[in-house]
């Protein structure tokens, strides 16, 4: 019973855990004890698809009529897509266009030769190149031409086989050359496309949406500056500065911010997949930019204000849902939206306006003179198109038709690489069941994890895991499905199987027989220990047998519910194998009733 | 080492003179500007390093005009640099084999009142090696910032095709056109010189092996020489223009066939390079904010006052002037009409040398439109115009990224001026060069016919005295 209140609950959080590690396992299991603040917000969804069906029709009528609750709530309207409702009853339609920065995942920088690592010591991972020392000269990294080739692919765009590097001029402090180079006059790719799946959230719906993408360009990062508010000193960081970036260009087409969320989780995954980035926003692998503007339904766009540096999808859809409120508000106060850049407060909620100089600025482009066109080969191209490895869309579908698996169960799975993995391992051993296989994946692993705040790690990833040893558990595929069998094969029940699977992520060394053994895990099966075992429970419960024997057919089933709760209560409930005891049960119930 | 006395590399024990804007390990690299003055390098440029691992010992960073901005080596932080010739110090002048020139209209005196500027951007360099104090040296060419101070201090000069030597190291004045450039005391030492430092380097990205350039066979019976009218502007002496002219004889005299060619948009090389060189100049200028290297402002109350203030008090007007210049011209609305145009000027500059290397395989022309100015003249115009009048006969090359080899052929004659006054008693007596520009790769080849003419003119060699 508890699992399938879990298994709800698993699919229909923004991030399940794996790939987006401990700070974002973390958030889903606070989610995951607010049980009943979700089950309130389906109902309010229910009732709201329910009133908005009849205002449809009075919208039609030119006569909104919109009820109380429908005021400032995000519906879905069949015939306009997602529509808003503003606190004056006025229908406003949201544009959203999103830049993800991946950053990508090479050895060494986009242009020199320091390495590109995680959280090292300030400024230990810097060349000279990168702290802009005169004199030194960019050479391109090909490992991230590759991975911008292979995004490139994967989202449908066309490669340009030439394409030119820019430089943007800007001063900030943690720019040593006073420019970043990047591609504006010709990128590595152009017109793509990214399909995704939206999950069901405030409009309960759920959906396939497709956002056009305008181009993939490489870029560089820039450093990080640490403001010291008390000394007013401002600390540079140049460890991040020059490290690759695909920076990905979509189109205007998201309506919604769990949109333009759901976007950059399967963007991170297929990232990920492809080995572009290692696609976790928690270290600011991915980042978002989210271009908003309003407009009520079928007007021009309005114009547009752009969020930056968005580093968790929670982020992601709180700011753009507070930016698009906030401009609704202003509009209908009769301000004017400026074209401004702002930034997002986690603590607060609320989008602000950052300093005006970026509102205006001219990057006075030029192009980079020290670095020739870049020219791919198209063998190379097509090399790498037929290298591309599975994508998410393409393992999920496949669980699902070639595994029988559930659609949600299948998400979880390839949202979780080393779970696929695994997966695919136990495929291997042939199971007697895979949904059994992926069950206790979705099931068992993932609570051992959130209890624990684990990160599972498939068994041969170990060791180039890049998290720490306390960190990460592991469960080979042979002793999952060895589990996943005895279970089939009605040698143990649910509850040893738990056991047996908790055991090996506790990293228990024995066999899982030797475990079924000592733990003393078999399922008792015999016939006359388990009818000693309902009779005795006929006997505690005599008046609810009572009560079963006289209902209506009906009623009937009922009435068993109370008895077979005590069965559970009891201690032997735990070894018995329950179907067994279920059939003698029925079988006694049947005889009494009979002789009645 | 005894390894080497056995086997002794290119360069054993060569003195190398390195203009200051090359990068050398723990060596203060300036570029002339108060900007950098407290700058180490932390690296060594390629060319260098090549130097060094061919046996070349650096005695020393020479000077040049801020950020080699400039033709004359009058604009730095650390001062003008004197040319050698007839600046005061006491030299003698032989013969090449040795003996005393004998010839009473020459003169080695100072020149009243004032000394010959060095030329630029590499007069410290070509002082250096003119002098002796260094066999070889190296220099960067942008417009002419080789060509010009080699010229002027009468010793050849090797501005090589774009990318034939690696840019590593030196730092930037317009990424595009920038080349180091040699200069040695004759042209041999600049062939074997310039094999030491060239080919690709993993470190520049532009940076190339010339195919062509081990082929240095050049029969001289067979090559016609052009001669480009545009080159004889306005302002040219009449004995550099006669010094071209006793070259035309010379070479037709050995039966090289000389023809007159146009190159019809060589005008608009110093306009297409005064938009060209301030956008990347520009562009260059911005890392020096004072955060993680050079001057920092006094002003440290915000970024951009401390950006601003460094920038203010580091760089002279003529670097701030072209960053005002560059970033004007780079601005969206100006970025069609100016840099993007400049560019198109340049690709029919480089199309008038395609065209006429149809007809020609070699072209012969001026260095500069006269011998070396005094101080006082050269400064009687600002550094802009200088620029612009000094490169008419360089830059071009340098926007077509073509090799081009300057040799000096005499000494400068009597000067109309000063005429019957005790200076014009003698001769001006100061160097004049003629220079060779070839197709792209064909550096080696002019190098060949640098030294034809070297072994042809009575150019005397200039020897200090103690």
């Amino acid at each position: 019973m508890v699992c399938i209140k879990c298994m709800r609950l698993l699919h229909r959080l923004p991030d399940s855990g794996g790939i987006f590690g401990p700070a974002l396992q973390r958030y889903t299991w606070r989610q995951l004890s607010s049980t009943v603040a979700v089950k309130n917000q389906t109902a309010v969804a229910d009732h709201l698809s329910s009133t908005v069906a009849v205002n449809n029709k009075t919208a039609d009528e030119g006569q909104p009529n919109l009820s109380k609750d429908l005021v400032g709530r995000t519906i879905w309207d069949p015939k306009n897509g997602i529509i808003r409702i503003s606190k004056s009853g006025q229908r406003w339609e949201s544009v959203i266009g999103v830049e993800v920065h991946a950053q990508i995942k090479s050895n060494s920088k986009l242009f020199s030769t320091a390495p590109n690592e995680f959280n090292q010591p300030v400024n230990s991972k810097v060349a000279f190149f990168d702290a802009a020392i005169p004199g030194t000269l960019p050479v391109l990294n090909s490992r991230c031409v590759l991975a911008g080739v292979r995004t490139s692919l994967a989202l449908n765009a066309n490669v340009n086989l030439v394409s030119f590097f820019d430089r943007k001029h800007y001063f900030y402090a943690d720019l040593p050359s006073g420019y970043q180079i990047t591609q504006q006059r010709k990128p590595i790719s152009q017109n793509g496309s990214f399909t995704f799946d939206v999950m069901k959230s405030d409009i309960k719906k759920e959906y396939v949406k497709t956002s056009h993408l305008v181009q993939i360009q490489i870029e560089q990062d820039s450093g990080k500056s640490l403001h010291d508010d008390i000394d007013g000193q401002c600390l540079v960081d140049l460890n991040r500065c020059g490290i690759g970036l695909l920076e990905l260009v979509f189109a205007p087409d998201l309506r919604y911010g769990p949109e333009a969320a759901a976007l950059a989780k399967e963007l991170a995954l297929v990232l990920h997949t492809l080995q572009a980035c290692g696609g976790r926003m928690d270290r600011g692998e991915l980042r978002v930019d989210a271009n908003i503007s309003v407009r009520q339904p079928g007007q021009e766009f309005g114009t547009r204000t752009e969020v930056k540096n968005l580093n968790s999808l929670r982020s992601v859809t709180d700011a753009i849902e507070f930016e698009v409120w906030r401009q609704i508000a202003a509009l209908e106060d009769g301000q004017i939206i400026e074209n401004e850049t702002r930034s997002y407060n986690v603590e607060t909620g609320e989008t602000v306006s950052m300093r005006d100089k970026e509102r205006k600025q001219d990057y006075r482009f030029m192009p980079e003179p020290n670095l020739p066109p870049l020219v791919l080969d198209p063998a190379l191209i097509n090399t790498e198109k037929e290298n591309l490895p599975k994508l998410p869309a393409e393992k999920r579908s496949e669980l699902h038709q070639k595994y029988g698996i559930n659609k949600d169960i299948c998400r979880t799975i390839v949202d979780n690489p080393h779970y696929f993995t695994l997966f695919m391992e136990c495929v291997e051993y042939k199971p007697l069941d895979f949904k059994s296989v992926a069950n206790i994946m979705v099931l068992i692993i993932q609570e051992y994890l959130l209890e624990y705040e684990k990160i599972f790690v498939s068994e041969h990833d170990i060791k180039s895991s890049d998290h720490s040893v306390d960190e990460i558990v592991t469960i080979s595929a042979k002793d999952l499905v060895e589990a996943s069998n005895l279970r089939m094969e009605r040698l143990i029940n649910h509850t040893a199987l738990r056991i047996l699977i908790r055991s090996k992520l506790d990293g228990d060394t024995r066999t899982i027989i030797e475990l079924v053994d000592e733990k003393d895990l078999r399922l008792i099966v015999d016939r006359k220990y388990i009818q000693e075992f309902v009779d005795d429970i006929l006997k505690s419960q005599s008046s609810q047998v009572d009560k079963y024997l006289t209902a209506k057919p009906k009623r009937k089933a009922r009435q068993l519910v109370p008895i077979r709760l005590a069965a559970n209560e009891d201690p032997r409930a735990e070894n018995v194998d329950m179907v067994i005891f279920n059939d003698i049960l029925m079988q006694k119930l049947d005889s009494i009733s009979k002789k009645d | 080492k005894d390894e080497f006395l056995e086997a002794p590399r290119p360069l054993e024990g060569v003195t190398v003179a390195v203009k200051d804007n090359f990068c050398v390990t723990g060596t203060r690299t300036s570029c002339g500007s108060r900007m950098l003055d407290n700058f180490t390098a932390p690296y060594t440029a390629t060319v260098v390093e090549r130097s060094q691992k061919a046996g070349g010992i650096v005695i020393g960073k020479t000077n040049l005009d801020e950020f080699a901005m400039g033709s004359g080596t009058v604009d730095s932080y650390c001062g003008p640099t004197k040319n050698i010739w007839r600046s005061g110090i006491k030299y003698k002048l032989k013969t090449k084999h040795g003996t005393d020139v004998n010839d009473g209209s020459l003169t080695t005196e100072k020149l009243a009142d004032s000394w010959p500027v060095a030329g630029g951007s590499s007069g410290g360099t070509a002082v250096a090696v003119a002098a002796g104090a260094a066999t070889v040296g190296l220099g960067s060419d942008t417009g002419g910032s080789v060509r010009i101070p080699a010229a002027w201090c009468g010793i050849p000069s090797l501005k090589p095709s774009y990318g034939a030597l690696s840019r590593h190291g030196l730092i930037p004045l317009v990424n595009s056109l920038d080349v180091p450039g040699l200069m040695a005391r004759n042209v041999q030492d600049l062939q074997i010189y310039f094999d030491v430092l060239r080919g690709r380097d993993q470190f520049d990205s532009t940076s190339v092996d010339l195919k062509d350039c081990d082929n240095e066979e050049v029969e001289l019976e067979n090559i016609k020489l052009g001669v480009p009218q545009e080159y004889f502007c306005e302002g040219m002496s009449d004995e550099v223009i006669k010094s071209v002219s006793d070259m035309c004889n010379l070479f037709s005299n050995n039966g090289v066939n000389i023809d007159s060619v146009s190159l019809p948009h060589t005008d608009m090389a110093v306009p297409c390079y005064s938009v060209l060189n301030p956008c990347e100049v520009a562009s260059n200028m911005a890392r020096y904010d004072g955060v993680e290297f050079g001057l920092a402002g006094s002003d440290t109350s915000y970024n951009e006052a401390m950006a601003a203030s460094s920038r203010s008090q580091g760089f002279n007007d003529v670097v701030r002037g072209r960053i005002l210049a560059g970033n004007y011209f780079l601005l969206r609305r100006h970025y069609d009409e100016y840099y993007l145009q400049a560019l198109k000027v340049r690709r029919l500059i480089q199309n008038d040398f395609l065209e006429a290397f149809k007809s020609v395989d070699y072209l012969l022309t001026p260095v500069t439109l006269t011998d070396a100015p005094s101080f006082a003249d050269f400064t009687a115009q600002d550094n802009r115009t200088q620029t612009a009048k000094q490169d008419h006969c360089t830059q071009p090359v340098n926007l077509a990224g073509l090799p081009a080899v300057t040799v000096p052929i005499c000494l400068s004659g009597y000067n109309r001026t000063t005429a019957g006054s005790e200076e014009g008693a003698k001769r001006r007596s100061l160097p004049l060069s003629v220079q060779l520009i070839g197709p792209y790769g064909s550096d080696k080849k002019l190098l060949r016919i640098a030294r034809w003419i070297e072994e042809r003119v009575d150019f005397p060699t200039l020897v200090l005295c103690d």
